[in-house]
Order: structure tokens, then sequence, then C-alpha cells
């Protein structure tokens, strides 16, 4: 079973993305900072990870170049409610693969994976 | 710059990313009252959900409404029927507002105006909120499908330096 992590401070998002990545027939691991993002990669190394941009302690970009570190061949899909442009380059330069705005529709986040994954 | 105007500058923001959030959960068409000022947040609804403010500028983020809207925004986010009561519930309402508080936080940052979010609190239940203390108020009232939205944004600059007066930050 292909294997997502889901990072992401608040509950509800983490829940609503494991939810529809579940159903979809993905194996979800959660992590709700930046530290257990960077302690749950090392031990499973899902291929790919949703990574929430505004987290207390450890921003998301910083978790993502974490990552990169560990597996440079990560596939970063950063999702924020900040659509600024500067979230965007910032991500794309530390080697994310795609991006979301919050709220998403269920099918972008499955089709994101998706292409992820590819 | 007058008094209303400074103010209508950090409310708006607030106001424009709650409309957004909610037409994209929604779908539907918005009708987007005007910024007023002086308004009392979130006393007059039964559900209030309220983030706080802190940095250059302090205060509240408040969206207040019935429980009938706030159990059809909850179940569309869950994408299923949910009680207003259950944890899901709050924590889809507190969501909602944390993303379109950040959306508008980001919009201030822009313009020079930061400011750190606290944790989403709901409140359900009469008489919740009241005012700030020395601070200004100002909102707008979103019509939806769901029925009607109350946007409020309480403000008071924070630190020894100065406060949020007048309408301007001194």
């Amino acid at each position: 079973m292909l294997k997502v992590m889901v990072v992401d401070d608040s509950r509800f998002a983490r829940d609503f993305a494991a939810e529809i990545l579940k159903s979809n027939g993905y194996s979800v691991i959660t992590a709700e900072d930046g530290a257990a993002a960077i302690a749950r990669y090392q031990e499973q190394k899902p291929p790919v990870v949703v990574l929430d941009i505004t987290m207390p302690d450890m921003d998301g970009i910083t978790v993502l170049h974490e990552l990169v570190k560990i597996n440079p061949r990560v596939r970063v899909i950063m999702c924020t409610a900040l659509g600024h442009r500067w979230a965007i380059e910032q991500s794309l330069l530390k080697g994310a693969v795609g991006f979301l705005v919050k709220p998403y529709d269920p099918e972008r986040l499955v089709d994101s994976v998706q292409k992820a994954y590819r | 710059m007058d008094r209303g105007e400074s103010m209508d500058r950090v409310v708006e923001p607030f106001v424009k990313a709650t409309a957004y959030v909610l037409q994209r959960m929604l779908r539907g068409r918005l009708m987007v009252g005007e910024v007023t000022d002086g308004v009392t947040i979130g006393t007059a609804a039964q559900v209030a959900v309220t983030i706080g403010l802190a940095g250059r500028v302090s205060g509240r983020f408040v969206l207040s409404m019935e429980c009938t809207t706030a159990t059809f925004i909850a179940s569309t986010m869950c994408r299923k029927s949910v009680e207003l009561a259950a944890e899901t519930a709050i924590a889809a309402l507190g969501e909602f507002a944390n993303v379109a508080a950040g959306i508008a936080t980001t919009e201030l940052d822009a313009i020079g105006v930061s400011m750190n979010l606290t944790v989403p609190r709901v409140a359900i239940g009469r008489e919740k909120e009241s005012s700030l203390p020395g601070g200004e108020l100002a909102g707008a009232t979103l019509q939806t499908s769901a029925g009607p939205i109350n946007i409020g944004v309480a403000l008071q600059r924070s630190g020894i330096a100065g406060k949020w007066h007048e309408g301007e930050w001194h």
C-alpha cells in the first residue's frame, strides 16, 4: 500500500486529509509538528509527504529542508492558507513538488498525491 | 488618514478572507456587508469562534453565528452531518476561522502590520464575548446560504511604545 505522511498542527486538517487519503487506498501516518514529522519520517520514510507551512516552533519550509536532507528524493506537497508567492517560491526552491491552498477540495488532494507518486 | 480608514484597513482583510474561505467551502453566493465601527462582537449569536491577535497590533478576531449556521459549516467541512457539540465540529469551526485569519494576516503582513494568531477557541451559548477594554471594534456581516455570519475585529496596540488610538498606531 502506498504510504503518505500528513503533517499539520491542526487536528481537523490532519484528520481531514488522512480520511480522504485512506478512503482512496493510501496508508497514512500523521504528525502534529515539525519535530514529530522529522522523527516519523526517519522511522518510516514515506515516499510522499503533505506538509503544512504555518506551524508553531518549526515552520513547514524548515521541515521540508530537513526532510530533503534525509532523503533528497522525498516528494513533498506543501499546503497552507497563505497562497502568497513567497511561500510558493520558497517551497519550490527547497524541493517541494506541489502546492495546495487551504481550504482545498478532496479531489485536489488526491490528484496532487497521485501526481507526486508518479 | 481619518479614524475609520485605518481601522478599516486592518478589518477588511479579515472580512475578505472569511468571505473567500466561505465561498470556496459553500460554493454559493455571498453578500458582504459594509464594515462598520463600534460593533459588539459575539454577544448576539449562539456560536463564537475567537482567535487572539498578538504582535504590533493585538486584539481578537471573532466569527459569530447561529447554531444552525455553525452546524451547516461544520458539516460541510467534515463532509458529513455532525452535531455542533461534537469534537469534530468544534475542530472544523476552529479550522475555518484559522484559515481565514491566516489569509488575512498574510495580507496585513504585506502592508507592514504583523501579527501572530492564537489557537482558535469555540464557544457555544449566548453572552460569551463582549468588547476589548480600551480597544476599537469594527465588523461586517456576511449573508450566506447557511445564514448570516458576523465578523468582528477588536484591536488594541500592545506594548509600552504605543497604543491603537483614534484609528492610528501611536
